[in-house]
């Protein structure tokens, strides 16, 4: 997997080259800021782009305007977005027209190179990631009288799972359940909450993330 | 008590040998001494009465216009065609030398009146076609005279270089011609300026210059006689020099218009007392007659202010006029307007004795606004000042300490991916859980202080997020998705954060909801919960806090809140 790291932290792209190095992750180029990035992808065309959210000169949103510019120009690379907040209209601005090949995460996951090397094959291969504390920070929300109350802790788990990007066979894994009962899982939790199964596992997991966005 | 400084670019000058009250007695001498030689060479008497008349009265008209600072060309000019009216009359005498003198300034006089009309009112830039009127009215009468001169047949002409009756006759007719036509102009310039006077001006410049086109319309109907008669002349020429009298008296017609006219000033303290400061102004244009008229009041630091308090430069144009106005000699306000009003300083002074005290009560209100206002934009800029603060904190939170955890965590995440002791590994992973939950708290932290989400996405989102994040359902209503300036964001924000905080703290709900309404130039935040009720804003809670920030947007916040009835706050905040 051949990747591009852009954060204008260079002690921060640094230690994240040397771990993907090291998990066997080609590491092509790392950048400091947004122009550099675009002039990467469009040279290289790596398989994913890792981007920083806040990046010179504003510190604001000049990683997501790149990111947009990636995913307009240059559909074959993914992107993951590395992000201080956790807001999940961020993460659904990102992902909301089109799922595919895109990611949101905490930043601070870049430390866990397990969960960035699972990040960065699920988008590679074509699918859609959300920080599990982005869907712990939208399924906190107590309702009263909500239908999310009825859910039994299992079906709660793998609702979360859902929204994060995972597919059944991911979740199977995860949760140490078998194929065919993570499926009688979704489809309780599905009924429950109204919710029309999704023939794909991306336009899934916009239906769950609206759901619980609501 | 009480004063009224003209503080005009300019002062009347009282020096007594540039002063022209001397040349009074000079023209009354000169005209005696023209009637004299009148006798003397038997012109007829109407002749000499009407000269001598018209003389006295344009000496009369410019003693009038003494000692008013606006009308010293004035004074200088009707003197001048005096002594050119009478200059004209010195070919009366049988000295060749006097009779060729009145030749050559005999027309002289109406080159004079025509600069004196056109160069009112004073003060005005004269245009190009003004310029070349008087240059033609010049050049016809001085230098036609002079042509004259050089071919007159007359032996008394001591300037006939080559004597030709024909030739005379011929420049006679070519400055009759001329004379027309720059006539007409004149009063076609004349005809212009009447309309466009106004106010003041159009009371003091308005006699002369009507006096003045009738003058006119008569010398150009007597040209166009002298033309059509071809002789004739002496008759016709006694009755249109008769006719300029018409021109002084409009100057006095004028002045004392000016001078008659004062409101009567208990009307107009009454008046004045009943009115509001922004008809203030309007009140007293109207008792002055210039629609133009402004009022500045002085403050105590010496600048100056409008009656809703804002800053005003005075003026520095020769176009306007400034008058103060003082009580116990200091300076409370003063009259912005048209410099023909100083034509009327009765006028002036009566408006002022009345509106002194008035004025002065006016001045302190309008020093308070200003104080206000003062204050309102110290509020605003200190709240400014704090939400750049947080801003800037929020920014160094994420971009230094958030940053540096990270760092930390990647370097914690490489070393235990190397080791090989599963003990240390274990102590590494540790370590790595304890800075994600530092940085974990130092991120609810900076959203606290700055909300980055509301900066990038609007009021709408950033609601909804916090309705969403709310420990009880929260439901929001209504939709404002147009950015509106981030104060006013911030400021309604913050109103329901705080609400929130406090619906969530005290009030024991089973729901509440938030509705963000904008319409007709406010924005309406209202917050309303089903708990125990019976809420106030509180000093110290955290929507008394809000009360600088919303007042510096002159926005308001009230709470509804009976005992078991739930609570509502709404906060009101204009927005363009």
């Amino acid at each position: 997997m051949r990747v591009v790291i852009a954060d204008d932290a260079p002690l921060i792209r640094e230690g994240v080259t040397r771990l993907l190095t090291e998990n066997a992750v080609d590491v092509v180029a790392q950048v400091g800021d947004a122009d550099a990035l675009l002039a990467c992808v469009r040279d290289l065309r790596p398989d994913v782009a890792i981007v920083d959210v806040r990046m010179p000169p504003t510190h604001t949103d000049e990683g997501l305007r790149a990111v947009q510019e990636i995913r307009s120009h240059y559909p074959g690379t993914a992107v993951l977005v590395l992000s201080q907040h956790l807001e999940p209209a961020y993460a659904l601005r990102l992902i909301d027209q089109q799922p595919e090949r895109a990611g949101y995460l905490m930043k601070e996951r870049v430390g866990r190179v397990e969960e960035l090397l699972d990040a960065l094959e699920r988008v590679a291969a074509g699918g859609c990631v959300v920080d599990r504390a982005i869907v712990e920070e939208l399924l906190a929300r107590r309702r009263q009288g909500s239908p999310l109350d009825t859910l039994t802790p299992r079906e709660r788990e793998i609702l979360a799972l859902i929204a994060e990007g995972r597919s059944n066979r991911g979740i199977s894994r995860i949760l140490w359940l078998s194929p065919k009962t993570v499926e009688t899982h979704i489809r309780g939790a599905f009924m429950k909450l109204g919710l029309a199964e999704a023939p794909e596992d991306n336009r899934r997991v916009l239906a769950v993330l609206a759901y619980l966005g609501r | 008590m009480t004063s009224a400084d003209p503080v005009a670019a300019t002062q009347p000058t009282r020096d007594l040998l540039r002063d022209p009250v001397l040349v009074a007695p000079l023209i009354v001498a000169a005209g005696l001494a023209v009637g004299a030689l009148g006798i003397d060479t038997h012109i007829s008497e109407t002749r000499i009465a009407v000269d001598m008349g018209v003389a006295w009265a344009l000496a009369a008209a410019a003693l009038l216009t003494l000692g008013r600072p606006r009308r010293r060309r004035a004074t200088w000019l009707l003197a001048a065609a005096a002594f050119a009216l009478l200059g004209a009359d010195l070919e009366w005498a049988d000295t060749h030398a006097w009779w060729t003198l009145g030749l050559v300034v005999e027309q002289l006089w109406i080159a004079v009146l025509a600069v004196l009309l056109l160069a009112l009112p004073e003060g005005r830039r004269s245009s190009p076609v003004t310029r070349w009127a008087i240059a033609g009215a010049f050049t016809v009468t001085l230098a036609g005279q002079v042509a004259g001169a050089l071919v007159e047949p007359d032996v008394r002409d001591l300037l006939a270089v080559a004597p030709h009756a024909g030739a005379a006759h011929a420049i006679d007719r070519a400055q009759e011609f001329a004379g027309v036509a720059v006539a007409l102009v004149v009063l076609v310039l004349l005809l212009r300026r009447l309309r466009e006077l106004r106010g003041a001006a159009r009371r003091s410049e308005g006699p002369p210059l009507a006096g003045a086109a009738v003058a006119l319309t008569v010398g150009v109907v007597w040209l166009g006689l002298v033309i059509a008669s071809d002789g004739s002349r002496p008759r016709i020429e006694t009755i249109a020099r008769a006719i300029v009298v018409l021109l002084p008296i409009g100057v006095v017609v004028g002045i004392l218009w000016s001078r008659l006219r004062r409101p009567e000033a208990s009307e107009l303290v009454v008046e004045l007392q009943a009115q509001t400061p922004a008809t203030m102004g309007e009140r007293l244009a109207g008792a002055l007659g210039d629609p133009t008229l402004e009022i500045a009041y002085r403050l105590a630091d010496g600048h100056y202010v409008d009656a809703s308090g804002r800053a005003v430069e005075l003026p520095s144009d020769p176009g306007r006029a400034v008058t103060a106005i003082t009580v116990d000699g200091k300076e409370v306000a003063v009259l912005v307007h048209d410099p023909a009003l100083l034509d009327e300083p009765a006028l002036v002074e009566s408006v002022r004795a009345t509106a002194a005290l008035v004025l002065e009560i006016e001045r302190l209100a309008a020093e308070v606004r200003s104080q206000l206002a003062e204050v309102r934009a110290s509020r605003e800029r200190i709240v400014s000042a704090a939400d750049a603060e947080r801003r800037r904190i929020e920014r160094n939170l994420h971009d230094g300490a958030q940053q540096r955890l990270v760092t930390l965590s990647v370097a914690l995440g490489l070393e235990a991916s190397r080791v090989d002791s599963v003990a240390t590994t274990e102590i590494l992973c540790r370590a790595q859980d304890e800075v994600e939950q530092a940085i974990t708290e130092l991120r609810h932290l900076a959203r606290g202080i700055h909300p980055t989400l509301l900066r990038d996405e609007g009021l709408q989102i950033a609601v909804e997020a916090l309705a969403r994040r709310s420990s009880i359902p929260v439901t929001v209503h209504g939709a404002v998705h147009d950015r509106l300036p981030d104060s006013i964001e911030l400021a309604a924000y913050f109103v329901v954060s705080e609400a929130l905080t406090n619906v969530t703290k005290h009030a024991s709900p089973t729901e509440a909801s938030v509705t963000l309404v904008r319409e007709s130039g406010v924005l309406r935040v209202t917050i309303t919960d089903d708990g125990v009720g019976g809420a106030q804003i509180a000093t110290g809670s955290g929507l008394a806090g809000l009360r600088d920030r919303l007042d510096a947007l002159d926005a308001t916040l009230a709470i509804d809140s009976r005992p078991t009835q739930g609570t509502t706050v709404r906060a009101e905040l204009p927005c363009e």
